[in-house]
């Protein structure tokens, strides 16, 4: 028999963001992805401009990862020219991408993966009977945006941030009404815990993961690191990432594919606790185990549960650095001097959907003459090709209204970027 | 820092009237609405109109909500018309959209309204325009087609018309 299932059909463009799985005697036979995110594309937006002007165009590649993208891209861009920011700089830059995270994971836990588990259609279904989680999902969002305008300037696409440091340092009472915010986000998280341990994981997608993810050069559990870790062993620098996201065409799909020598891999904030999830300690470690997250994980349904640790990790680790921010005394520095020459740089952060990549090459005036950038969706692909089959070899008997469902939760579950391309509203004249 | 201290006072003043962009700048043609709040801001408004550009995420329209009166969002619209085509849609009469998550990442503009509208009572009786351009390229530019750039300058009118609705001589689901 043959069917032919169009997963998140979001056809407003032709040729961007839908996947369709074709199927004949219960096998896939071919899964075509239209996604955004061919780093070709990007590069020719930024090629010929100045080093000042490359983030605040590639930041909007992505509402919800504008705050990685932005961390990355700078990242990129000091490590071209031999810049050191403080540590200050560091500090206000970790908080700015851990609003990301928060924004990121409340909307997908809440308007995305619980109605999904639930058995709603949308998150507007959801809350005609769950009107406060729904609620809390938004003002959990709301928060990660506060922080970010707070310290990037704007709730989305942070303006603030710049090669060197800030453009406008946030105030000690700006950082203490955030600290009472997340405070009390951190309370409703704990709401977002007793859903997500509610929950029943169906294990039809379930198969072993090769997971890759930033190593934190600390003590603690980060969204930064020099060092790539896998979880089949090894490390790479940051600088070597082509090592990892090894890219190929593949017959069956008309996009892509990122592989790790001859396996597809996963990223993301499943992968990101497999490897570092030792790391967590108060709150986000009694998720975690609360959670069942504690062996390697084989079924990727549980980076919904993932998340929901991180944002409580991210709750908790943007308190502790407003706290090492004030009792250091925050300072008026001004951005460092950029000074241009020849040459590469490579930027990376644990983005909400897992490790992100930037590397730009500039001529000695500072202007780019090469950029790649690679997103945690373009490397998730593989993978989720690969949880897709399982799941349709293991729903055979399945009705194609609850398969195409379920495949859509399976896709889902990786929080991809395939729509960030185009949010025009379609409308049927009549 | 000025653009976020503005934010700052435009969020705790009494403005009633949200004139909000949604769009990509990179997707060419899907920018519109934002290109159309940066002409709109230029121009001098009475001090209850807060311009809003949300980008990608009409969700972020949250953190501004202040019992507004009317909320006018601009974006591309895909209507099956010409190129720059214009049109003007209440809310209260669009079709009812089926209820079903469009997207595996983000929330499509009407979808977000009507998941706003369920969660905060204060946009019960706010009154809710989408005004919109029928895009010709939505491809990865940073910049708009011909034919909707020559829109802009009707667009700006249409929206200054919606913040003065005396002037309004636009009937409803009316194109250009």
């Amino acid at each position: 028999m043959h069917k032919s299932i169009v997963i998140d059909h979001i056809s407003r463009v032709e040729g961007h963001g839908g996947i369709t799985v074709n199927i004949k005697d219960g096998e896939v036979t071919d899964i075509n992805m239209d996604i955004f995110e061919g780093p070709r594309f990007f590069e020719a937006l930024v090629v010929g401009r100045t080093y000042d002007e490359v983030a605040p165009i590639l930041m909007r590649i992505c509402a919800i990862c504008s705050a990685a993208h932005t961390a990355a891209s700078l990242m990129a861009v000091e490590n071209a020219f031999g810049v050191t920011v403080s540590p200050q700089t560091r500090l206000l830059r970790e908080l700015l991408v851990q609003g990301g995270n928060i924004e990121s994971h409340a909307l997908h836990l809440f308007c995305l993966a619980i109605p999904d588990f639930l058995g709603y259609p949308s998150a507007i279904a959801l809350a005609s009977d769950h009107l406060q989680e729904v609620k809390t999902g938004l003002e959990l969002k709301k928060l990660g945006n506060t922080l970010q305008e707070v310290i990037g300037g704007r709730a989305i696409h942070p303006v603030n941030a710049i090669a060197g440091g800030f453009g406008r340092i946030p105030t000690r009472e700006e950082l203490s009404d955030l600290k009472e915010k997340l405070k009390s986000g951190l309370e409703q998280c704990l709401v977002g815990i007793d859903l997500m341990s509610s929950l029943q994981m169906p294990d039809f997608c379930a198969s072993p993961n090769v997971y890759a993810a930033l190593l934190p050069d600390g003590p603690g559990y980060s969204l930064f690191g020099k060092q790539i870790g896998l979880s089949v062993g090894g490390t790479k620098k940051v600088s070597m990432y082509k090592e990892i996201c090894k890219e190929r065409v593949v017959p069956h799909s008309n996009a892509k594919q990122s592989w790790f020598e001859d396996k597809p891999f996963a990223v993301g904030a499943l992968a990101r606790i497999a490897l570092n999830g030792k790391k967590l300690s108060g709150e986000a470690k009694n998720a975690k185990e609360r959670l069942g997250l504690e062996a390697l994980p084989e079924n990727f349904l549980y980076n919904n549960a993932a998340q929901a640790v991180e944002m409580i990790y991210s709750m908790e680790r943007s308190i502790e650095i407003i706290d090492e921010l004030l009792r250091l005394g925050i300072k008026e520095e001004r951005p460092v001097e950029v000074r241009t020459r020849a040459g590469t740089g490579t930027g990376a952060v644990e983005a909400p959907r897992g490790t992100l990549y930037h590397n730009y090459s500039f001529d000695e005036k500072g202007r780019l003459t090469e950029a790649d950038i690679v997103t945690p969706t373009a490397q998730n692909l593989a993978n989720i090709e690969k949880d897709l089959c399982i799941s349709v070899k293991n729903l055979t008997d399945e009705p194609k209204e609850s398969l195409v469902s379920k495949l859509e939760m399976v896709v889902r579950a990786y929080d991809p970027c395939i729509s960030c391309a185009v949010h025009l509203v379609e409308i049927n004249l009549k | 820092m000025t653009s976020a201290l503005i934010k700052k006072a435009a969020k705790k003043s009494n403005k009633d009237i949200m004139v909000v962009g949604v769009g990509n700048r990179l997707l060419g043609d899907e920018g519109i609405g934002l290109y159309i709040i940066d002409n709109l801001s230029q121009i001098p408004m009475p001090s209850n109109v807060n311009f809003i550009d949300c980008g990608c995420d009409l969700l972020d329209l949250m953190s501004y909500l202040n019992k507004p009166k009317k909320i006018i969002i601009i974006d591309a619209i895909r209507g099956g018309g010409k190129p720059g085509e214009i049109y003007r849609f209440n809310y209260s009469k669009l079709p009812t959209t089926k209820d079903e998550t469009q997207s595996g990442h983000q929330i499509g503009t009407i979808d977000v309204l009507r998941l706003l509208k369920s969660v905060y009572p204060v946009l019960a009786d706010s009154e809710i325009i989408l005004i919109g351009v029928e895009p010709k390229m939505l491809e990865l530019s940073t910049d708009l087609s011909q034919e909707v750039k020559e829109r802009i300058a009707d667009v700006t009118r249409l929206v200054i018309e919606e913040i003065s609705p005396q002037s309004s001589f636009w009937r409803e689901g009316e194109k250009t």
